[in-house]
């Protein structure tokens, strides 16, 4: 919860009805509150009493009234938003996955490599926005984090002996696993810590748990067979995750409006 | 036309010439606003962040957070190469106008 301060209630007014994703939302309001304190600042230093330089701040940055139309105009709703980036990313999930079994392991290209994925897209979507995200709490995210990865690290250490695992873990190839090897699955988590690394211990903590929480559980549903027992569907679905995870955290909000916007100029 | 409407029809061109000079973050950007034109641009400093949220969206400029030593963290503006591109046909535009102005404002008084 962010801390409150003498502009909270004034800034709340302007940008509350904005429909915007609590991040962009929280951002957008640490921006506003910080730019009138410095006006505040501006006036003490030209002798206003600190009420005085409150009620001039307020005044110069405008009547919220008047501000919270030009907000709703510039500001792209978070459901336009989520929905483009979605529709982005089963695009790029669904052409992987019709490609990657050929290119990877020279496999005939069957109908499964596209109606496997789509399944698995419409469980991903249903999960990660649905339970996955809703999980914000920082603490929350750090305790899941650690414990879903010591879960899967222990797991794969009785599984492959500790030597194997540092092997797995060091050895970088593409093969009929495709991306859901130990080493691969690594390297993308470290792609997501570098975008989210000037970004806080929090929301590093929020991606870690939202792309292990993704992964762990695909994983676990694979060895249980709950959704598929054949070896392709199984490979198809870790990797179907896997990408939708990456992408979800890696792909801003806003790319297929600054794609269009990029061809247009 | 009041001098609102004046600067909220040059609102893109300003915010873009102004950042092609120096990275800015928004307070800092309305100052250097208020300064260059002595004054006479004085707006509802609010207006800035949907005016710098059009034209990030439009590609022109991008955003990040910079963590400060004065002070809490704050969000820097920069212009793109598209915004370059941009700012150079504006300027293009503001030139014509310009001229097309001055040349119908100097007949009719003169």
């Amino acid at each position: 919860m962010a801390k409150e301060t003498e502009f909270t209630d004034y800034v709340r007014s302007v940008i509350e009805a904005l429909s915007l994703n609590p991040e962009e939302k929280e951002e957008l309001r640490e921006e506003l509150e910080q730019h009138l304190r410095e006006l505040m600042t501006h006036f003490i230093e030209q002798g206003q009493s600190k009420r005085e330089a409150m009620k001039l701040a307020k005044e110069q940055f405008g009547d919220p009234e008047q501000l919270r139309p030009e907000f709703q105009k510039s500001h792209i709703p978070s459901w336009k938003q989520y929905l483009s980036k979605e529709i982005l990313i089963w695009l790029i999930c669904l052409v992987a996955a019709s490609v990657g079994p050929s290119l990877l392991i020279n496999a005939h290209y069957t109908l499964l490599f596209i109606a496997g994925p789509l399944m698995f897209l419409i469980i991903c979507t249903l999960l990660y926005q649905g339970v996955i995200q809703r999980i914000r709490h920082p603490f929350v995210c750090i305790t899941m984090f650690l414990l879903l990865y010591s879960t899967f690290t222990w797991d794969m250490i009785q599984y492959h002996s500790f030597k194997r695992f540092i092997e797995e873990f060091v050895t970088f190839r593409l093969g009929g696993e495709g991306l859901a090897a130990i080493s691969i699955i690594h390297l993308l988590w470290g792609g997501i810590l570098l975008r989210f690394f000037n970004k806080g211990w929090r929301a590093l903590a929020r991606v870690s748990y939202e792309y292990w929480a993704m992964f762990i559980i695909a994983f676990y549903t694979m060895k249980a067979e709950l959704i598929t027992s054949s070896a392709e569907g199984q490979v198809l679905l870790l990797n179907t995750v896997l990408l939708y995870v990456f992408f979800q955290l890696m792909i801003e909000s806003q790319i297929v409006l600054k794609i269009k916007n990029k061809i247009k100029h | 036309m009041s001098k609102t409407e004046l600067v909220k029809g040059s609102t893109e061109v300003i915010i873009l010439s102004l950042l092609s000079e120096q990275v800015m973050y928004g307070y800092e950007l309305a100052q250097k606003i208020e300064n260059e034109s002595e004054g006479f641009l004085r707006f509802r400093e609010g207006t800035l962040y949907p005016a710098l949220k059009k034209l990030e969206t439009q590609g022109f400029v991008e955003s990040y957070w910079r963590n400060s030593t004065e002070g809490p963290r704050r969000k820097y503006y920069k212009i793109t190469n598209t915004g370059k591109k941009a700012l150079s046909g504006l300027i293009n535009e503001w030139t014509a106008f310009q001229r097309v102005m001055n040349k119908i404002v100097g007949v009719s008084h003169g």
